[in-house]
């Protein structure tokens, strides 16, 4: 999104204005106003700018801070059209910079017009049936792909599931179904035979086919990491619902008061989502989206296009895909975070790297020479250990290149690494997945052990040694309401309970607050432009229901109201219409939309 | 029968059926023998600790030479350092949680980095009499879960219900599922162990019995033996049409199919092939039956593997 004619807050009819109107960027040379577009006064104002902590008003123009003061001083920039909105004491701070989520993948499967049987048990026989309404109702040759079935009707009924069966209900359309256990996907042979599949391929590294034992031709059931040798087959998910996806999650995020975010992993397709989003005035939030390295969440078909300088047809004030993510080590559950020493009640196991220190090398120096941020997936302290000599690397031979480099999650990092952040300006990106007591971060911590869960998600370690931490909420993995990730940074506590269980070491509100506006500026390297309210940048703002520092924020602050939201100076979220008496409409008023269930 | 590769035996069952009083049996009945047993709670054993000789990194080897460890979060790489040990292990017992799907662990063991150092032998599900039927919702389907991936049903606890229970019992597990019934968990050594089969050529007729009476008198043992290669579809057919007395079979099958040898390993309703060396005699099928002792249809399953034979000059 652009601002549009006549100043960032003629959103009125926007929509249907939009393509009539002309542009209205601005440059060097440009005409520019002399009094505010809007003020919003009487406000408890906290700036994240050292040298003026808090204000009372500020004014806005052309989507940028042109004061941030007392209400005394504001008066100055308040002319004869200047609209003032009066804030009556509400908080006000930056907007808040989710680092690390991926609504596409949360939503997608959601709005996907796959088959759904819909039954818990289905027997064959009504798994039978189902495939063949949903061919029906979906003529033509394409790919039938859904959920779910279940082994135990199989054996029950005395038959064996695999592609003879399903050759059997459906043998000229490719056909994919995954059990719900989510183990084994059931494939036909036409779907084998359009991935390229027979007796001949290999086993990928993180899966298997089941093959005949007699003649090894596969016998159609493709366990775990085998799954993706037939999605890589299979069209990609339609522009149409990425774009629905990644809506909702800006309408959520905006309306939870995030500015800015980062959504990691992206291949043409979604790109081409975010940029509808973009040209039609709903992308509210400033996106970096990280251009996937490796194919083991979705094929990207154009990557070195991409990556060779396509990227550049979808740049705006609002989008960016001058980034890169990699996968360097696994998870916790699976033992597969790569570690420097062996794991817990392992003589040697340390975990897994996908890719070798010498790919992981090459790649960093070139996309850093490049100008393309390379977000590196390091849960293990060794991963993220290699990933910083990799960095070093290309800090020695490219000079710094003035990006910086983001090391996401960082679960657990060896303490002499802690400084190496500031040297080697990397970003230490942290998620909130398992750095509160709840019962799935328990599952994490009986599995690294006692002694490397002291020392997990160790914001203070890292800002302590001069490092910039940021907040990456992880969605689907974890909540993305990033107010819940601030009150937890803070407390390190379960935030629905009183348990005095804590992880790790909490660090302050202050802190929090910094990690999460200006600390964020600087990983999307718009800390010049973003992050704190200070006069020449721009206005990317919140006013919430409460004052952040009027109690403990145990079960408080996750349960804060965003009122209104700006980027940019355009108001993309007011909760009650309230700026409607000033005449400007909000992209998205009422209540956030309800993404994900309850969490506990 | 030497194989190279370890047997695998997955015990499976939901909470309070009677698993640990099966692995407690199992790890007494080790003697002598290279076992391992994967537990999930090595406590729960409760083993003597007179009788734990060495304990490292939560390994606990047993004076009867049983070794018992506690399941690790990645059962794949504790299986490849289980398989490493020295001297090579003959069989490994893994117990599943009460509240899970075999399946998961039937299929880490089809991974290709274990295929070629263990197989799968068989699915144990231990059914509570007593509660099996009670159980609702998420549970039950859990348990039916259970059923289905088994090779063999220990239906245990039957001393604790009447026959009219039992016999809705027998009816809910369905016909096609080998079902043990047992009071403290007891299970037959022929059902799990396969050691004292024999599978020496003999001279007389093509069926012989090897055995009857030996395994506590419920089960016997017949061997069937021919020159003449097997027709592979045939084969499976066949075996897919077995009665549900017949536990097992297993032995040296030569298949017309490319005109080579195979291991076959057939436990309840599931079989494996697996290519034999040339060690082996290649020019004759020998397959060793178990069944349940009192099992009439041995003339007609011989009938049976004789339609499947494939004449030379046919």
């Amino acid at each position: 999104m652009r601002p549009t004619p006549g100043g960032p807050f003629n959103l009125l009819n926007s929509k249907v204005a939009y393509m009539a109107e002309s542009d209205n960027f601005s440059s060097t040379h440009s005409v520019q106003g002399t009094y505010a577009d809007l003020i919003l006064a009487n406000g408890r104002i906290y700036t994240q700018d050292l040298a003026n902590p808090w204000a009372e008003a500020v004014a806005i123009r052309d989507g940028k801070l042109i004061g941030v003061a007392s209400l005394g001083q504001i008066e100055m920039f308040k002319g004869p059209n200047t609209r003032v909105h009066d804030l009556q004491g509400a908080f006000c701070m930056p907007g808040l910079h989710d680092m690390h989520t991926h609504p596409d993948l949360a939503l997608a499967p959601r709005y996907a017009d796959d088959l759904d049987v819909g039954i818990e048990d289905p027997t064959p026989e009504q798994l039978r049936e189902s495939i063949l309404a949903y061919a029906d109702s979906h003529p033509g040759d394409g790919w039938i792909y859904g959920q779910y079935w279940v082994r135990y009707t199989f054996r029950e009924a005395g038959l064996t599931p695999g592609r003879a069966w399903l050759d059997s209900v459906m043998p000229d359309r490719p056909v994919a179904l995954l059990d719900r256990m989510w183990g084994t996907m059931m494939v036909n042979s036409k779907a084998l035979e359009l991935a390229g599949i027979d007796g001949n391929t290999s086993d990928p590294r993180n899966g298997y086919f089941e093959r005949d034992e007699l003649t090894g031709e596969p016998t159609g059931l493709m366990i775990d990491g085998a799954y993706a040798m037939i999605h890589a087959a299979m069209p990609p998910t339609p522009v149409s619902v990425l774009r629905r996806a990644y809506r909702d999650g800006v309408h959520f995020q905006s309306s939870r008061g995030v500015t800015a975010s980062k959504y990691v992993h992206v291949c043409e397709q979604r790109l081409q989502a975010l940029k509808a989003l973009d040209d039609t005035g709903e992308l509210t939030v400033r996106i970096e989206a990280a251009i996937s390295w490796q194919d083991d969440i979705f094929p990207v078909r154009r990557r070195w296009e991409l990556l060779a300088g396509e990227r550049h047809y979808y740049r705006s004030a609002r989008l960016s895909a001058n980034a890169v993510k990699f996968h360097f080590d696994g998870t916790v559950e699976p033992k597969s975070s790569y570690l420097l020493t062996p794991w817990p009640e392992e003589k040697s196991w340390r975990g897994k790297l996908n890719l070798t220190p010498e790919h992981i090398t090459d790649m960093v120096v070139d996309m850093d020479r490049k100008g393309i941020r390379v977000i590196a997936h390091c849960t293990g302290d060794g991963a993220s250990d290699v990933f910083l000599d990799a960095v070093a690397e290309a800090r020695r031979r490219n000079g710094f290149s003035g990006v910086r480099h983001q090391c996401a999650h960082s679960t657990l990092l060896h303490p002499g690494n802690l400084p190496r952040f500031k040297e080697l300006n990397v970003i230490a990106e942290f998620s909130p997945a398992a750095w509160y007591p709840t019962p799935f971060a328990s599952g994490a911590r009986s599995g690294y052990g006692q002694e490397r869960l002291k020392r997990i998600y160790d914001f203070k370690g890292v800002l302590a040694a001069g490092g910039t931490a940021v907040m990456g909420t992880d969605w689907p993995v974890a909540s993305i309401d990033p107010w819940l990730a601030l009150e937890t940074m803070i407390t390190r506590q379960n935030p629905w309970n009183d348990d005095p269980a804590c992880f790790g070491d909490p660090i302050s509100l202050e802190q929090a607050l910094t990690v999460i506006t200006s600390n964020g500026a600087v990983a999307m390297g718009l800390e010049h432009s973003t992050g704190s309210l200070q006069v020449g940048k721009s206005a990317d703002l919140i006013v919430i229901d409460r004052d952040l520092f009027a109690a403990p924020a145990r079960n408080y602050i996750h349960k804060t109201q965003v009122l209104l939201t700006f980027v940019e100076g355009q108001l993309v979220y007011d909760r009650h219409s309230t700026l409607e008496a000033v005449g400007l409409k909000a992209v998205w008023q009422g209540e956030p939309p309800v993404l994900e269930g309850k969490a506990q | 029968m030497t194989t190279p590769r370890i047997a695998v035996t997955v015990v499976s069952g939901f909470l309070g059926a009677g698993k640990t009083t099966l692995l407690n049996r199992m790890v007494r009945r080790a003697e002598g023998s290279r076992l391992a047993v994967i537990v999930n709670d090595f406590g729960e054993l409760n083993i003597d600790a007179a009788i734990v000789s060495e304990v490292t990194d939560a390994v606990y080897s047993l004076q009867n030479g049983c070794i018992c460890c506690t399941v690790q979060e990645d059962l794949l790489a504790q299986l490849g350092s289980l398989a490493q040990l020295q001297p090579r292990l003959e069989r490994i017992v893994i117990e599943c949680s009460g509240v899970s799907d075999p399946q998961r662990i039937v299929q880490t063991l089809a991974y290709p980095q274990l295929r070629s150092q263990m197989q799968l032998d068989m699915v144990i599900t231990v059914v509570d009499a007593t509660r099996h039927l009670q159980l609702d919702g998420e549970y039950a389907r859990l348990a039916r879960a259970q059923v289905a991936a088994a090779d063999l049903l220990l239906l245990n606890k039957t001393d604790l219900v009447d026959e009219t229970q039992l016999q809705a019992l027998r009816e809910a597990l369905g016909l096609r599922t080998r079902v043990h019934e047992s009071v403290q968990a007891q299970l037959p050594d022929a059902l799990w162990l396969d050691t004292e089969l024999e599978l020496e050529p003999r001279k007389v007729k093509p069926l012989t019995r090897v055995s009857d009476g030996d395994h506590g008198e419920m089960f016997s043992s017949w061997l069937w033996q021919s020159n003449a290669a097997l027709d592979a579809d045939g084969l499976r057919g066949w075996l897919q049409a077995l009665p549900s007395d017949v536990f097992r079979v297993k032995g040296l099958v030569k298949l017309a199919q490319g005109n080579k040898a195979h291991w076959l390993q057939h436990v309840g309703t599931r079989s494996q092939f697996l290519p034999a060396t040339d060690e082996a005699g290649v020019d004759t099928t020998r397959l060793v039956f178990i069944a349940r002792r009192g099992f009439d249809g041995w003339e007609a399953l011989g009938q049976g593997l004789e339609a499947s034979t494939v004449k030379v000059n046919a």
